[in-house]
């Protein structure tokens, strides 16, 4: 199975030092893939801003381990990457004009899903992963926050995104998490309920988007 | 919902400066928030980058204004006079690039004042384009889109939205047990 990665998971696995989860996760998942745009935001970018330069040179470390392939380019995936522009930045409509709700590298990442017939997005802000499995979900937030009830959302362009990128699934940082735990592929410091709590909390910390509601009912659950 | 007539959308930079020279006159804080709202909205809804470069300019000023150790500097009040002087210009030129070479350098003197007289060692603008991106994120851009806008780094957006209540507030349509779920079944027939 292919996983194509967007910047922030990295970014949230890098935060809580928990990068080297990713070689059991792949040995078990299949082939994890992200962009050159989502290589430029983790790691080259980054890498000259002293600040964050510790992650870069962490995520690095991975990918010179051959955990994840960085997609080469092609005028394919540039041909696809800007059509997902166009119907994704013209889809929701507020007071009559088009919202540009993604960037280029989210359009790349979500080209590639449908190049690579990828299974999964891993994504942990909310508008993309929105956009892929809930529209409407992302709609309301528009009605929430514009103050306006002149908001239209473009099912048409919904379904041309759909048919290109197919039927993808997308999963989150704490979703990887879990499944990790449940499958064993974390030490056993963190082998306990509490443990696996404080791990997903802060993983939220870092910019997942998940509610602390969700993160209680699982691990109560389980 | 408001009707569209009243909508505050319809600004154009020169309204929204005007407005601004008024309240930073009178230190009217609150009016300068609403004014900074406004500014995002608008480089959100044109993705804009110069209503975005305005409204990181107006926190810059409403915070180093509500400062007492840096509102009391006589420093303060001679760049005070210097950032009017800059936005009158920028009503004075028709021409955009000009315009943004304007709010570059009132940038600039909120930089040099915050270097001068503040107290952290990140400075104001870095953490006003943190939190207009994190604005444009719940107005539904994604991160990349919303740093980007706001020329922030994307972890500092991260970490900046995972101390927000947006996530709680949202709607959630698929669990952490059904994704997990989801996950196992399909590496399990991929591996069929």
């Amino acid at each position: 199975m292919k996983i194509v990665f967007d910047s922030g998971v990295l970014i949230s696995f890098s935060e809580t030092c928990f990068l080297s989860l990713f070689k059991g996760l792949r040995d078990n998942l299949g082939e994890f893939i992200i962009t050159k745009n989502v290589k430029y935001e983790v790691i080259d970018r980054p890498k000259n801003v002293m600040r964050f330069k510790l992650s870069s040179i962490r995520i690095d470390e991975q990918l010179m381990g051959g955990i994840f392939t960085v997609a080469q380019g092609s005028k394919e995936l540039d041909k696809v990457t800007k059509k997902i522009i166009e119907l994704t930045n013209n889809m929701f409509y507020v007071r009559g004009k088009p919202i540009k709700i993604i960037q280029i590298g989210e359009a790349e990442s979500l080209a590639l899903i449908g190049l690579t017939e990828a299974s999964y997005l891993a994504v942990d802000e909310r508008t993309t992963r929105m956009l892929i499995e809930e529209p409407y979900a992302l709609l309301s937030i528009f009605k929430r926050k514009y103050n306006t009830g002149n908001i239209n959302f473009d099912k048409n362009k919904y379904l041309k995104f759909k048919e290109i990128i197919g039927n993808v699934q997308s999963v989150r940082s704490v979703d990887l998490f879990s499944y990790a735990y449940k499958n064993n592929l974390i030490t056993d410091v963190y082998k306990d309920k509490d443990a696996l709590k404080a791990v997903l909390y802060a993983l939220k910390f870092k910019g997942c988007a998940v509610s602390f509601e969700e993160i209680n009912q699982y691990v109560s659950e389980m | 919902m408001s009707d569209d007539k009243n909508s505050k959308i319809e600004i154009s930079y020169n309204d929204l400066v005007k407005q601004i020279i008024d309240a930073f006159t009178r230190k009217d804080l609150e009016k300068l928030h609403i004014l900074e709202n406004q500014a995002i909205e608008n480089a959100v809804m044109a993705y804009d980058r110069l209503f975005a470069e305005i409204g990181i300019a107006i926190y810059g000023i409403r915070k180093l204004d509500s400062k007492m150790h840096i509102s009391s500097k006589e420093s303060w009040v001679n760049n005070s006079k210097e950032i009017l002087k800059i936005l009158h210009s920028f009503l004075e030129t028709e021409n955009v690039e000009q315009k943004k070479i304007n709010i570059s350098k009132v940038i600039q003197i909120i930089k040099d004042t915050d270097k001068q007289l503040g107290r952290y060692v990140t400075h104001v603008i870095s953490d006003a384009s943190v939190k207009l991106a994190s604005s444009a994120y719940a107005f539904g851009l994604s991160a990349s889109q919303a740093s980007s806008l706001f020329n922030c780094d994307k972890e500092q957006l991260m970490n900046y939205l995972g101390a927000t209540k947006m996530s709680d507030e949202d709607k959630q349509f698929k669990s952490i047990k059904e994704r997990l779920h989801l996950l196992e079944v399909m590496s399990k027939n991929d591996k069929i």
